[in-house]
């Protein structure tokens, strides 16, 4: 006899999407719920991200919305206790916001810098980037400086785009894909949708991976590099390619500046930079005018190989030419890095050379006609389909930069980059090499009270001129990036936060703001040390904590929360209104520009608030010029106020959806009152696709 | 009809999101529903109608880890339901899916020692017995979209490694795909018929390489010479 089965009442029920939060690859999520509950969350079919599917922690999310730790009111440590013992009075929103307010004010009048303010791995840098601007304190981050950094700073420095968020192999095309140091979050769905793309097509999927988990398991080839030896493998793949020849001459010539010349003059001012022209322009031998002439141009036909003398007398060679001498060296043939690299030699040659085969043997070609940055039409997109993708076990190295670089550089011999089959870019990049954005290093600025920053607080330096350290070279961030010690630091440090602000190390802070930025992970998981030194006092102050003022702001309780001296309570990502926007961390694909919203699903029933609704009220209260109108009041009625009608440029907002009076413009456009409402009638994101000729 | 899952080894990453999917949707459903010990203590645990296992295989360069996701396989000849003192362990004959009724069951624990596949667990907090429903409290939910009417492993697998259909049906998409990769069941020895099935790895690809350079590397850097190449 067969038992009734019951279905679910749809009556009872409510359908909603949102945005994923469980992780930083903010799929899009279709939300089930039920008496204000959440009954089920599965993957949005349409959303660009995930394409219906969900990972793990996403079906997880319903477990932390009803979590037993979250953090239910604010929270005062008990005055007579000790930082570490958890012992708190509850206090208002009211009180707390007050108590901040005169701390941050006092702050801001004397000396910014003594506000350190510190982000976990949030997904909202461009506002607290801007709160920390407006407030005129260097010293803000994210968590980026332990987990991405290096590769994201490769990447921006050598290509203009970078691993994670910023580029996606292109799954549809691609014919070998190389992966190196990726574990299974990264990048969640769309890599497990990918891989199995690939695998469907007949793609052969190479591993690069000390263990040989999650998607390494599937890989049809696993090379098991002993940890931190990932850039000597890809400096000895370059050695074979450049020992059989396999290079993409004509992408080197058109698309990089391996034949700009170098000047060699070792031990005098400028060796090892490149020759300039008095515009400054980098320059080439042309071998068919035999002159030196402008890199940048576009009708020239450089040496790509050679040493020459410049006009005024000094030796100079051409990139590749460096190259060649310095990778041909046997120090990288396979044989002399298969012990180190923990490789057969055999291997390290053979994948070199089924690389070059794909990517010159069985190259993509579309017929989809293009204009290039030199205004000549091209009838067709040509692709070396050779993909890669790498991640943390790369970014994480201390030697991760350079691993990374020389990732990078397997791909530029191969021609193998933003192209059909290869390593695709996402908007808003690629971006110039690097970003056209210095960190704020005028002293006279960032010490002057009351006066937000000319400048963001991060960026990408190239000389030392651009560096933020005083006159005698010392630091004036308190993570010492961009010093001497750390110069290209593209996101700041924050893992060094604690420790250098406990030995006052450049200087001692007076309050620190970390918004969900537990120790046990973004103080370089360094949880026993950090605690005892957020316990540490300065005798000579006191007994005052060496840090004196810490704010947590975290939805959950965890390791860090016990050591605050004020707690705000943050809402769940299902609770809240959040902008997931091109001018952060974009979830774009290379075939469309995306961003995306989360709003409240779920009403809290608890006494918190969005750290995003309190930092614009902050920002308010303490009378920042952008959120403060001419008579002194606050611009912007709140959070949702201020990402419709902020601009960072005319037409520029953080939404790209639906702008325009009457919402019909998309990327730039005057803000739109009812913007969050189209968003949350288009299943709460907005893709621009590209046409194919601006892919 | 015969309705059952395909798992394709060659493509799962061993992510565990069917296994959470699954629990998410059955652990406030109303069909077995599966219970958590401590969610939030200090060692969570609990039942689990889906579980991936792990193996690894030989030695390197031949070696390879398998992800195996297994859940109930509603087996033809289910031991499980004959075995079965109260009746409460059935298998109904209009799609062939194996269920247990919660009102009937007495947690004899019968029916799991009859499994061979490890799927039925016992719900320390029902008493009573647990296993995969096959998700049929979606599957024949008309108020559903079509395209959702799928178990909640089937439609959250990032890797597309499951799908759900009717074995009878010789067209239906889960039948052609187990004769074009050599799908099978597991352990057919034991004769219980298994309705699920699992395809194997593909074979890897060739790719052939064309090494150049046959001289040593002085040889190699005579080679190369500039071309005239116009940006
Ligand atoms: S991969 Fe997507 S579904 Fe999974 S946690 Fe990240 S954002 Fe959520
Ligand atoms: S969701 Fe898919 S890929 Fe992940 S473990 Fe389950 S079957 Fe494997
Ligand atoms: S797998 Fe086990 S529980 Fe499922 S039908 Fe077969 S014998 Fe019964
Ligand atoms: S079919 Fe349903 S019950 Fe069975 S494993 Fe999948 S999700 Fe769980």
């Amino acid at each position: 006899m067969n038992a009734k089965i019951k279905l679910e009442n749809h009556d009872a029920q409510e359908i909603k999407y949102t945005t994923c939060y469980m992780c930083a690859c903010r799929c899009g999520i279709k939300v089930t719920l039920e008496d204000n509950k959440v009954r089920f969350i599965q993957g949005n079919r349409n959303h660009p991200t995930n394409q219906g599917v969900l990972c793990a922690k996403g079906s997880a999310g319903i477990m932390k919305q009803y979590s037993t730790a979250k953090l239910t009111q604010p929270l005062m440590r008990k005055p007579g206790t000790e930082r570490g013992e958890g012992i708190y009075e509850p206090i208002s929103w009211e009180q707390a916001l007050d108590v901040l307010t005169e701390r941050l004010e006092e702050i801001r009048a004397t000396d910014p810098s003594k506000l350190g303010f510190f982000t976990g791995r949030d997904q909202m840098q461009a506002l607290t980037g801007l709160w920390a601007q407006q407030f005129g304190t260097p010293n803000w981050s994210a968590h980026g400086g332990f987990c991405s950094v290096n590769m994201a700073a490769a990447g921006l420095y050598s290509i203009g785009f970078s691993f994670w968020e910023f580029g996606a192999p292109d799954w549809d095309y691609a014919k070998y894909f190389l992966m190196w140091g990726v574990a299974e979050d990264h990048s969640s769905n769309p890599i497990k949708i990918g891989l199995e793309k690939l695998k469907r097509r007949g793609g052969k999927f190479v591993t690069v991976n000390p263990v040989r988990t999650g998607y390494s398991a599937i890989a049809d080839e696993w090379l098991p590099i002993k940890p931190g030896m990932d850039g000597l493998l890809a400096m000895s793949m370059v050695h074979v390619l450049l020992k059989h020849e396999k290079f993409d001459y004509e992408f080197l010539v058109r698309y990089t500046n391996a034949s700009w010349l170098v000047v060699q003059a070792p031990g005098q001012k400028g060796d090892g930079l490149f020759l300039r022209d008095e515009n400054d322009h980098p320059l080439i031998w042309d071998i068919e005018k035999e002159a030196f002439r402008n890199g940048i141009d576009g009708d020239i036909a450089p040496a790509l190989f050679g040493e020459y003398v410049a006009p005024d007398g000094r030796r100079v060679k051409t990139v590749m030419s460096m190259m060649v001498e310095r990778y041909l060296d046997e120090r990288y043939a396979p044989e002399n890095v298969a012990l180190e690299c923990g490789l057969p030699a055999e291997a390290i040659e053979r994948i070199a050379l089924e690389m070059a085969h794909v990517a010159f043997k069985e190259t993509v070609e579309l017929p989809i006609e293009w204009t290039d940055v030199w205004g000549r039409k091209h009838d067709k997109v040509v692709g070396r389909p050779v993909a890669m993708y790498a991640m943390r076990g790369i970014a994480a190295h201390s030697n991760g930069f350079h691993s990374c670089r020389a990732i990078h550089m397997i791909q530029m011999l191969l021609g193998a980059l933003d192209a059909p089959g290869n390593f695709r870019a996402r908007a808003p990049y690629p971006k110039p090499i690097p970003p056209h954005q210095l960190p704020e290093n005028n002293i006279d600025i960032i010490n002057a009270p009351n006066t937000p920053l000319s400048r963001p607080p991060l960026g990408f330096p190239t000389r030392p001129e651009d560096l933020v350290i005083d006159e005698f070279g010392n630091p004036l961030r308190i993570d010492k990036a961009y010093s001497w010690e750390v110069p290209i630091a593209s996101h700041g440090l924050m893992h060094m936060v604690i420790t250098n602000a406990t030995n006052h190390d450049p200087y001692a802070l007076d309050t620190l703001i970390l918004f969900m930025a537990n120790m046990a992970w973004n103080s370089s998981m360094n949880t026993a040390n950090i605690q005892d030194m957020l316990r540490a006092k300065d005798m000579e102050n006191f007994g005052e904590y060496k840090i004196p003022f810490l704010v947590v702001i975290d939805a959950f309780h965890s390791e860090m929360t016990n050591f605050a001296d004020l707690i705000l309570p943050d809402t769940t990502y299902l609770e809240r209104h959040d902008s997931i926007s091109l001018l952060d961390r974009p979830i774009s694909e290379p075939d469309a520009a995306a961003d995306a919203i989360r709003y409240p699903l779920v009403k809290p029933d608890r006494d918190v608030r969005p750290w995003q609704e309190v930092m614009v009220e902050l920002a308010g209260r303490l009378k920042f010029p952008a959120f403060t109108k001419p008579d002194g009041t606050p611009r912007f009625g709140g959070y949702q106020d201020f990402i419709v009608n902020y601009e960072r440029s005319p037409g520029i907002g953080f939404l790209a959806g639906w702008r325009g009076k009457d919402g019909t413009k998309s990327l730039k456009g005057e803000p739109n009152p009812n913007q969050w409402e189209k968003y949350i009638e288009n299943q709460s994101f907005f893709a621009h696709h590209w046409p194919d000729n601006q892919k | 009809m015969r309705l059952g899952l395909v798992i394709d080894l060659d493509v799962c990453v061993g992510c565990h999101a069917c296994a959470i999917a699954c629990k998410e949707w059955n652990a406030s459903g109303t069909i077995g529903p599966l219970s958590d010990y401590q969610p939030y203590g200090a060692e969570p645990s609990g039942v689990w109608f889906n579980r991936i296992r792990h193996y690894e295989m030989d030695e390197y360069p031949n070696n390879k880890t398998v992800n195996f996701p297994m859940s109930c396989m509603h087996c033809e000849d289910a031991d499980c339901v004959t075995v079965c003192p109260t009746g409460a362990s059935y298998k109904r004959p209009e799609d062939g899916i194996v269920l247990i009724d919660q009102d009937k069951c007495m947690g004899c624990n019968y029916c799991s020692w009859a499994c061979p596949y490890g799927a039925r667990e016992l719900d320390r907090s029902s008493g009573t017995m647990k296993k995969c429903t096959l998700c049929v409290d979606r599957i024949y939910d008309q108020d559903l979209p079509v395209e959702e009417r799928q178990p909640s492993c089937v439609l959250t697998c990032p890797a597309h490694a499951r799908m759900f259909g009717d074995f009878d049906d010789p067209d239906s998409a889960v039948s052609r795909t187990v004769r074009e990769r050599s799908g099978f069941g597991l352990m057919p020895e034991l004769n219980y018929n298994p309705t699920n099935r699992y395809l194997p790895p593909r074979s890897k690809p060739v790719i052939p390489v064309e090494p150049k350079s046959k001289g040593g590397l002085k040889e190699s850097i005579k080679q190369f010479a500039n071309k005239l190449v116009r940006r």
